[in-house]
């Protein structure tokens, strides 16, 4: 009964939300072809059976694409890939953060670090940045509930990023 | 359960949203389990009863059995069948928690550790954290302490309301009783518990009250077992039913027509009583039980004729007659057993 009543939700069609969303995406040159969205739904369900999640209304796709349309690392090319991997990376980590965070956030949160962090690398998102952050979340972190995930993209980022004296040295050797 | 599973299923959603309040638009199977739970509790529930019965007759067990087929019977619809169960559920949680206060005032642990810590300590708890509308389905209480009814098959709130009108059943039936009569017998029960375990289950199976000499020996007393360690066991520690105890002791009085003051059965006594099962079958023997007990419970009843607000069908005498019958039952197969085999002494 259990997989019956929880495949019956998963196979709601989501195909209409995600076609409709190509009146959003076309301004950015990103237009889902019908196949495309069959293969983000046919990955949604797979996706959410693996990280086992039910998920009920209009769905996470959409949001998400209305949040990465205008990213600078997306164009058509790899457009359904990157929502797939997306999808996957999101439900991943509702589970990794125990569902302390709200659908919203965590979408700005993970186009934040897409954005200024990763630089459209979707293995460093997943394996690193939200990592360490879902490892924060579980240890008590509530800080980026008053900015609903934004602003919070490199607070707990191990690496530094921008070494200001190598970058005067460099110079230095280049120009003078 | 009448509802198809996509007439459930959206009541599960609705529900997940609210648990989420809109922020997540997915949840763990775990949650979506115990969300379908939920539903499903809150429909048996209506199924069960309706909330009007409920508060007409001021018995909600009482309506529930009488009316198992209220939703199908009005063909409510699986969302009107979870509306109408989760007021019932609501209902009887504010029910249980009422009763609960009542009883608390003057109840009565007779520092037995099992019953004062599921009562009087775990119950509050209970209503702290019962979750009416994401989890009414968790009793969230283990209920250590054994009431006679079986509640096992039930669960929630079902649970603790049949748990609570068990323990004000059994507290009517002993504030009959001095307080230190009551103590007096657990403490000899406690006593025979510890003679069986010193003699390593041969002595005796555990009654009401014990012959004479056995009594000389205090529960007080640490007592030593075979690695020479100490251990004590008073009326505090039991584990079982407070009530059964005392009943049983007092039915055995009755039987032998001996007074409660005397708690100690004599060697003619257990002559009398051996002679008295020997010589008859198994239903006499139940059936004088019965005789017994009804002579007790008449007591309660005479008591509550006075309050005009007890209905003949809720008197107390009533409620324990239906209550103590499965512990009459087995009090006449242990007594012919014993009487049988020339051991009622041991019993008693």
């Amino acid at each position: 009964m259990e997989e019956n009543w929880m495949v019956l939700l998963q196979q709601e069609t989501q195909m209409a939300k995600v076609m409709e969303m190509n009146r959003v995406t076309e301004k950015y040159g990103l237009v889902l072809s019908e196949q495309d969205a069959k293969l983000i739904v046919s990955e949604r369900a797979n996706a959410l059976r693996e990280q086992r999640r039910v998920e009920f209304g209009g769905g996470i796709v959409p949001r998400i694409i209305e949040e990465f349309c205008d990213s600078d690392f997306i164009d058509q090319s790899n457009y359904a890939e990157t929502m797939i991997r997306l999808q996957e990376i999101f439900y991943l980590y509702k589970n990794e953060m125990q569902d302390e965070i709200s659908d919203d956030e965590l979408l700005h949160l993970m186009k934040e670090q897409f954005e200024t962090i990763c630089f459209g690398d979707l293995d460093y998102l997943e394996g690193t940045c939200l990592s360490i952050f879902s490892q924060a979340i579980r240890a008590g972190y509530r800080g980026y509930k008053a900015s609903e995930g934004r602003g919070e993209a490199s607070r707990f980022d191990e690496v530094k990023r921008w070494d200001y004296d190598l970058y005067m040295e460099a110079l230095r050797e280049l120009f003078g | 359960m009448h509802y198809e599973m996509e007439e459930l299923i959206p009541i599960v959603g609705r529900l997940a949203e609210k648990y989420t309040a809109n922020e997540s638009t997915s949840v763990t199977y775990e949650k979506a389990e115990q969300l379908m739970g939920a539903v499903l509790y809150c429909i048996h529930e209506a199924e069960r009863q309706g909330p009007q019965e409920g508060d007409a007759s001021g018995n909600i067990e009482g309506a529930s059995d009488r009316h198992p087929l209220t939703v199908t019977e009005k063909k409510l619809s699986a969302k009107q069948a979870y509306e109408a169960g989760a007021a019932c559920v609501e209902q009887k949680t504010r029910k249980a928690l009422k009763l609960y206060h009542e009883i608390l005032p003057e109840f009565q642990s007779y520092e037995n550790e099992c019953l004062y810590d599921t009562f009087v300590k775990g119950l509050p708890e209970f209503f702290k954290w019962y979750d009416v509308k994401f989890q009414p389905q968790n009793t969230i209480l283990t209920m250590d302490y054994p009431v006679l009814k079986d509640i096992s098959g039930l669960s929630g709130i079902d649970k603790v309301y049949a748990f609570i009108k068990c323990i004000r059943l059994e507290q009517r039936f002993l504030k009959k009783f001095p307080r230190s009569y009551v103590a007096e017998i657990l403490e000899q029960y406690a006593c025979g518990i510890i003679r069986n375990m010193e003699s390593g289950g041969t002595d005796s199976e555990i009654g009401g009250a014990h012959s004479a000499e056995g009594d000389q020996d205090s529960s007080e007393t640490p007592h030593v077992d075979e690695n020479d360690a100490f251990y004590e066991y008073s009326r505090k520690d039991i584990m079982e039913n407070l009530c059964e105890i005392v009943f049983i002791s007092v039915i055995l009085h009755i039987l032998a027509r001996k007074p409660l003051s005397e708690p100690i059965f004599l060697e003619s006594e257990h002559a009398l009583l051996e002679e008295m099962c020997f010589q008859k079958e198994l239903p006499e023997i139940r059936e004088r039980l019965r005789d017994a007990a009804e002579v007790l419970f008449e007591q309660y009843d005479n008591e509550d004729a006075e309050d005009k607000e007890i209905t003949k069908k809720s008197r107390t005498g009533r409620e324990l007659s239906e209550y103590l019958s499965g512990t009459i039952d087995g009090l006449a197969a242990r007594l012919k057993t014993a009487a049988d085999c020339g051991t009622i002494r041991n019993l008693i």
